[in-house]
C-alpha cells in the first residue's frame, strides 16, 4: 500500500523534515497553515461517519434516536459494546479474518505469477488469455450467486468457510492481476537484462529482482484484495450459516431485528470492526513494507 | 511505457521460434496455469449459466424454464424500469468514477507530501473504504434521517435549519441521487488514492529534479511529469472503478433500496430483484448479460482513448 | 428493560404450570437460560460440514472452526432456521426442547439476519439446491404459497387433526393451506394496529377514533392545542419503500369496504384503491398531519417519534407496543393504547395480518422429528413463555385469553378482537412480484412524485394476472 513512505523519505517520523526546512520563513508558514487546514478538512470529511458511530456507540438506546439528534452522549455507556461482545462478534471477526486472509494469500500468489507472465513474458495467445481473465470479472456477481451455490452445494461446502474462501480467492484474481501488471510495468527491463547477464534464470530474476522492487505495489494490492473480501456481503450472506457468518452479515444480525435497528450496537460493531483493521494495516505498512522496500532497492 | 491495455489491443505478439523464446513461452503458461484453471473451475460455469438462462423463460428460480429465443432481449426494449435503471447506472458510473478519480488522486498527492501528522491523512484514506459497504450505508441513512439524524441536527445547531421543517434527504429523487453520488465517491476514493500513492512511489526523484532544473512550476510538474507517469496506474484504476460502479449493489440497496419510488434503482438492484426476489432467471440473466456488454464497451473505450493519447 | 421484568414474572407463571407440564426439574435452570441469549459454539453445527471437508487439510481445519461434524449415531440433529431474536427467548425455548428430548432429538438454531429479503434469498437457495437442511423453517406469512408450490415444503396434513388445528386462530391455520394441503402453522401473529395516546384521547373527546374523520378531527385539535407540549404531528405511518406501506394501503382500502380481489384477477387501480392511496398522500400534503419525511420512515422511525411524544396517533405493528410502554425507552410509557386500524364511516377497520409460520423442508430427512419440534413450539407452555418473554402474540387464543398472561400483558385483552377483524394479504405464488411494484408505486406517491391514479394504473398491468 502506498502508505509506505516515498523511497526518498526517511523512515522514521522524528527525522522527517517538514516543509519548513526549505524556502523563506513566512511563506512556508502560511503554506503550512493551508496544509493543515486541508488536513483538517480531509479528516473531518473522511472520518465523519466514524466519529458519529463512535459517539452513537456510547449513547443509550433512547439517545441514539432522540429528536433532534443529541450530538454528544449525555449518559455515556459501554452497554452497546458489551451487547456486541456478548453477541458473537468475536466469532464473526474470526471468520472474517480467516476467510479474508486465506483468500488474499491464495489470490496474491496466483495473481502475482500470472501478472508477471502477462506483463513481462512473450507468448502466443496472450491477448486471448488476458481477455479471458478480464471478461470473467465483468459479469456482475449477483447474477452468479445461485449458480455458485449449486456448485458449492455439490461438493458439500455450503455453510463452511471454504464456501467463501474459494470464490473470494478466484473472483479476486482478475482485479489483482490488472493492478499488479500496472506495478510490474513500472520496473525497468534493464534490471532483468542485467540479471540475465549474471546468469540468473527468468524465474530467479522475477523472485529476487522484480518482486522486491514492487513490494509497495504488492502490499497495496493485497490490502485492496483483503478489504474487498472483508466487506463482501452477498456471498457471505448466502453461503454461510450461524457458525460461519462473517462481520458484514454478523453486524446485521447483531443490530437489527425484524422491525428495529439498534444504532448503538450497529455503531459499536462498526467501530470494533474497522479501527483494528486500519491500525493493523498502518502498522504493517510501517514495519514491514518500508523495511523490505528499502532493503530491496539497495540489494 | 507499456500499459496494461497494450496486450489486449495490440495483436502483434509475434510467434516465438527459438529455444529461448520457447522456454519463455513455457514459463509463461506455467505461471498462468493456476489462474486459468481456477477461473475455468469456478468462473466459467456461472457465466455460461447466465448466458444460457438469458435465452430461457418461464419457470421459477430457473427450474422448468423453456427456450425463449430472443424474447428476453426484446422484452428489454419495452421495459421502462430497465431503461430508467440503465440511465441511473450510466450516470452513476460516470459521475462517481470521475469524482473518485479526482478526489482520490488529490488525496494521494496530498498524503504523499512530507509533513508531521501525515499518518492521519493516510488513515483518513483507509477508513471509508475499510467499513463494510452495507453497514456503512445503514450508518449514512441514519445520519441523513430527517428526524433523528446527525446532519439535520448539525444544521439546526448552526442555525441553518428550522426544526419544524427538517430536510427530508432521502425523500426526493434529486437529493437521494445526489447523496448516493456523494456516498459512492466518499466510499471509494480511498481505492483510487491507495493505487495512486503506490504509483507515486514508483516515480524516481531524479525525474523531478531534472524537471525542476528546467524551471518547471509545481503545476507543470504535476501535469507534465507526475500524471503522465501515473498513466498505467490511473488506467487500471479507472477500469476497476468502472467495473465496480456498474455492478454497484450493496451501497444503494442498504441506503435507499432504489427509492423514492424507483428513482435510484440501478441495474444491479434490478437484476437482483428479478433473480433473487422474483425468481425470473431468464430476464434477470438477460439484464446481467447486457450490463456485462456495457461494461466491456466502457473498458474498450477507455483503453482506446488513453492509449491513443499516451504512447511511448 | 421490561423483558427482564417479564422474565422474573415468568417464573411465577411457570411454577403455576409446572404440575401440569410435569417437568419441574427441567424448568429449574431457566433463569440462567433466559439471561444467556445465545447458544454456545459447541452447539452450533454448521450445515454441510458433515461431508466433503476432507478435501484438503485446510478444509478440516476450517471445519473445526465451523463446528464439529455431526455424528451419524446418537440423537437426530435437526436445523431450525429463523430470524434472529435478541430477547434470548428463542434460544431458551430450543434449550428446553433439547433437554426434554436429550438423546433423541437435538435442534440446532440457525440464526438468520432479520432483513426479510436476505432470509428469502437464503431459503430459496437452500430449497433450490434440494438441501436437506434446514429441516424446520420459520417463514413469513406471505411465503408458504411461494415455497409450497414448487414443492419445497412438506405437507403436514398427516400430523394434524382438525381438533388440533382448532386450537389456533383461524388465520394462523389458514395461512399455510395451499391447494388443499397444509404446509405450516403460524407460530406468532402480527397485525397492523392503531396506536393512540390514552391521555390525549381522554382530554380531547374521550372516545378512541375509529374512522378517518374522527382521527383527523381529534388530531387537528390536539395538534393545535398541544404543539407547545411537543406534539408536532397528528398521525404517523410507515412510508418507506418496504412491505409495510402495502399493508398500510390495504388497511385503508379494507377500512373503506374495498378489496383487491382474488388471485388471477387482482385489481389495484379501482376507485377505492386510488382513494385509499390519495388519503395517505393527503395525510402528508393536504391535512399536514403526517410528517413530510413519511416516505422515508420504517416502523421503527415512526415509533421513535411516537415514543418521544411527537404525535397522538400512529399505525404500527405489534412490536411497537412493548417499546412504547417501556419507561427507559419511551416518554409516553403507560399512556399508549391500541385499537383496530381506521375505517371510513359505515365500515370497520381491518388490520393487515403478519407474523411467522413454521414449516418443514420437503427434503428434510427427519420430518417426524421436525414435527415434534414444531408441535413443541406451538404448545401452550412454549407460547406462553414466548408471549411473556419476547412480547410476541401467540397463535393460540387460549394463551392470549389466559388471565395470568393478560395480567402481565394488558393489551392482550383487546388483541383478540383486533386479530379477529384482521385480514390476510393475498396468497400468491408470486407475492414478491405483487408487492415490489406496489411498494415502489405507493412510495413514489408518498414522496410526491406521482399521482395515486397514475401510480396504481402502472402497477395494474404488472399484477393483474398474478396467481
Amino acid at each position: 500500500m502506498a502508505l509506505a513512505p516515498t523511497t526518498t523519505a526517511p523512515a522514521t517520523e522524528s527525522s522527517r523534515p517538514t516543509a519548513r526546512s526549505r524556502g523563506p520563513l513566512l511563506k512556508p508558514l502560511t503554506r503550512q497553515t493551508l496544509l493543515y487546514l486541508a488536513l483538517a478538512v480531509i479528516i473531518v470529511v473522511q472520518f465523519l461517519p466514524l466519529i458519529w458511530a463512535l459517539l452513537t456507540s456510547l449513547m443509550t438506546p433512547q439517545e441514539t434516536t432522540s429528536i433532534p439528534a443529541t450530538l454528544w452522549p449525555v449518559h455515556p455507556t459501554l452497554s452497546s459494546y458489551i451487547e456486541a461482545l456478548q453477541g458473537d462478534i468475536g466469532r464473526y471477526y474470526l471468520n472474517s479474518i480467516i476467510a479474508s486472509l486465506v483468500s488474499t494469500l491464495v489470490t496474491m500468489v496466483l495473481a502475482t505469477l500470472a501478472a508477471y507472465a502477462f506483463a513481462r513474458l512473450r507468448f502466443r495467445w496472450k491477448r486471448l488469455a488476458l481477455l479471458f481473465v478480464v471478461s470473467l470479472s465483468l459479469f456482475p456477481p449477483f447474477s452468479q450467486v445461485i449458480p455458485l451455490y449449486m456448485m458449492l452445494q455439490g461438493v458439500h461446502l455450503i455453510g463452511t468457510l471454504l464456501a467463501l474462501i474459494i470464490p473470494y480467492s478466484v473472483f479476486g484474481l482478475p482485479m489483482a492481476i490488472l493492478i499488479l501488471m500496472a506495478f510490474l510495468q513500472e520496473v525497468p527491463f534493464e534490471y532483468e537484462e542485467a540479471a540475465a547477464l549474471d546468469g540468473m534464470s527468468r524465474l530467479g530474476a522475477f523472485v529476487r529482482i522484480v518482486l522486491p522492487m514492487i513490494i509497495p505495489g504488492l502490499f497495496t494490492t493485497a490490502v485492496i484484495v483483503f478489504v474487498g473480501d472483508w466487506n463482501e456481503y452477498l456471498f457471505a450472506l448466502n453461503y454461510t450459516t450461524t457458525a460461519t457468518y462473517t462481520l458484514p452479515v454478523g453486524i446485521v444480525i447483531l443490530s437489527q431485528t425484524e422491525f428495529t435497528t439498534n444504532f448503538g450496537v450497529l455503531s459499536a460493531a462498526m467501530v470494533m470492526s474497522v479501527v483494528p483493521l486500519v491500525a493493523l494495516i498502518l502498522l504493517l505498512e510501517r514495519r514491514i513494507v518500508s523495511g523490505l522496500t528499502a532493503g530491496g532497492l539497495k540489494g | 511505457m507499456a500499459t496494461i491495455g497494450a496486450p489486449l489491443l495490440q495483436a502483434k505478439e509475434g510467434s516465438p521460434r527459438g529455444p529461448l523464446e520457447r522456454r519463455e513461452e513455457r514459463l509463461a503458461w506455467l505461471m498462468l496455469l493456476p489462474v486459468i484453471l481456477a477461473l475455468l473451475a469456478l468462473g466459467v460455469y456461472p457465466v455460461l449459466s447466465t448466458l444460457w438462462f438469458s435465452f430461457q423463460q418461464g419457470g421459477s428460480f430457473g427450474l422448468g424454464t423453456t427456450s425463449a429465443g430472443l424474447a428476453n432481449y426484446l422484452r428489454l426494449l419495452h421495459d421502462e424500469q430497465f431503461w430508467s435503471a440503465l440511465r441511473f447506472s450510466l450516470l452513476y458510473s460516470l459521475v462517481t468514477v470521475c469524482g473518485q478519480m479526482l478526489c482520490g488522486t488529490a488525496l494521494a498527492l496530498f498524503a504523499n507530501r512530507r509533513f508531521r501528522g501525515r499518518w492521519l491523512a493516510r488513515a483518513a484514506i483507509l477508513f471509508p473504504w475499510a467499513i463494510p459497504t452495507a453497514t456503512n450505508s445503514v450508518i449514512w441513512a441514519y445520519m441523513f434521517n430527517d428526524q433523528y439524524g446527525l446532519i439535520n441536527s448539525l444544521l439546526e445547531h448552526l442555525g441553518l435549519l428550522n426544526p419544524a421543517h427538517p430536510i427530508v434527504w432521502l425523500g426526493s429523487a434529486q437529493l437521494a441521487t445526489l447523496l448516493i453520488y456523494v456516498l459512492a465517491i466518499w466510499k471509494a476514493n480511498s481505492l483510487v488514492a491507495l493505487l495512486v500513492l503506490a504509483g507515486l512511489q514508483g516515480i524516481p526523484e531524479e525525474v523531478y529534479e531534472a524537471a525542476r532544473v528546467d524551471g518547471a512550476s509545481r503545476w507543470q510538474l504535476l501535469w507534465r511529469v507526475t500524471l503522465p507517469l501515473l498513466r498505467p496506474v490511473l488506467l487500471v484504476t479507472l477500469i476497476l472503478r468502472t467495473i465496480e460502479s456498474l455492478q454497484a449493489f450493496d451501497l444503494i440497496s442498504a441506503f435507499t433500496n432504489g427509492g423514492p419510488g424507483n428513482a435510484t434503482q440501478n441495474l444491479g438492484l434490478y437484476i437482483y430483484l428479478q433473480i433473487q426476489q422474483f425468481g425470473d432467471f431468464g430476464y434477470g440473466s438477460t439484464i446481467a448479460v447486457v450490463l456485462t456488454a456495457i461494461t466491456l464497451l466502457f473498458i474498450v473505450l477507455y483503453m482506446r482513448t488513453l492509449l491513443r493519447t499516451g504512447t511511448r | 428493560m421490561a423483558i427482564n421484568e417479564d422474565a422474573l414474572q415468568m417464573q411465577s407463571v411457570r411454577s403455576e404450570m409446572e404440575p401440569a407440564a410435569g417437568s419441574g426439574s427441567r424448568l429449574e435452570a431457566e433463569p440462567d437460560q433466559v439471561s444467556s441469549p445465545r447458544l454456545t459454539r459447541r452447539k452450533l453445527l454448521g450445515q454441510g460440514v458433515k461431508a466433503g471437508l476432507g478435501v484438503t487439510a485446510l478444509g478440516s481445519w476450517l471445519a473445526a472452526c465451523g463446528g464439529a461434524p455431526a455424528s451419524t449415531s446418537g440423537p437426530v440433529t435437526i436445523q431450525f432456521a429463523a430470524l434472529v431474536d435478541t430477547t434470548g427467548e428463542q434460544t431458551a425455548e430450543i434449550k428446553r426442547f433439547n433437554d426434554l428430548h436429550a438423546g433423541k432429538i437435538h435442534v440446532d438454531y440457525v440464526e438468520l439476519p432479520s432483513v426479510a429479503t436476505d432470509q428469502y434469498s437464503k431459503f430459496v437457495n437452500a430449497f433450490r439446491a434440494q438441501s436437506a437442511t434446514p429441516d424446520v423453517v420459520q417463514i413469513d406469512v406471505t411465503w408458504p404459497a411461494q415455497f409450497a408450490l414448487p414443492g419445497w415444503l412438506a405437507p403436514i396434513d398427516q400430523y394434524v387433526s382438525s381438533s388440533y388445528l382448532s386450537q389456533f386462530w383461524p388465520s394462523a391455520r389458514a395461512v399455510g393451506r395451499v391447494n388443499g394441503h397444509l404446509y405450516g402453522i403460524q407460530r406468532y401473529m402480527d397485525i397492523g394496529m392503531f396506536y393512540y395516546r390514552t391521555d390525549l384521547v381522554e382530554k380531547y373527546g374521550g372516545s378512541v377514533p375509529q374512522t378517518r374523520e374522527e382521527m383527523q378531527t381529534m388530531a387537528e385539535r390536539i395538534l393545535a392545542a398541544e404543539s407547545s407540549q411537543g406534539i408536532s404531528y397528528g398521525y404517523l405511518m410507515p412510508g418507506k419503500k418496504i412491505e409495510a406501506i402495502v399493508d398500510e394501503w390495504l388497511e385503508f382500502l379494507w377500512g373503506a369496504g374495498g378489496s383487491i380481489g382474488e388471485p388471477g384477477k387482482l385489481q389495484v387501480n379501482g376507485a377505492l384503491q386510488v382513494d385509499a392511496l390519495q388519503y395517505m398522500h393527503d395525510l402528508i400534503y393536504k391535512f399536514r398531519l403526517a410528517p413530510t419525511g413519511t416516505s422515508t420512515y420504517a416502523p421503527n422511525d415512526i415509533l421513535a417519534l411516537f415514543s418521544q411524544g411527537k404525535a397522538p396517533f400512529m399505525r404500527n405493528w405489534v412490536f411497537a407496543y412493548a417499546i412504547a410502554n417501556t419507561p427507559s425507552r419511551s416518554k409516553v410509557a403507560g399512556k399508549v393504547g391500541v385499537a383496530p386500524t381506521l375505517a371510513t364511516s359505515g365500515h370497520s377497520g381491518h388490520g393487515c395480518t403478519g407474523g411467522w409460520v413454521l414449516a418443514i423442508n420437503a427434503n428434510s430427512q427427519y420430518k417426524d422429528a421436525a414435527w415434534t419440534f414444531i408441535d413443541y413450539m406451538l404448545s401452550k407452555e412454549t407460547q406462553t413463555s414466548m408471549a411473556l418473554n419476547a412480547g410476541l402474540i401467540p397463535s393460540r387464543p387460549d394463551v392470549v385469553s389466559d388471565a395470568s398472561v393478560q395480567a402481565k400483558v394488558p393489551y392482550f385483552k383487546q388483541i383478540g378482537s383486533i386479530l379477529n377483524s384482521g385480514q390476510n394479504r393475498p396468497t400468491l405464488k408470486n407475492y414478491n412480484q405483487f408487492t415490489t411494484p406496489l411498494q415502489a408505486a405507493i412510495n413514489s406517491v408518498l414522496s410526491n412524485q406521482a399521482s395515486p391514479g397514475e401510480a396504481l394504473n402502472s402497477v395494474q398491468t404488472q399484477v393483474a394476472s398474478l396467481t
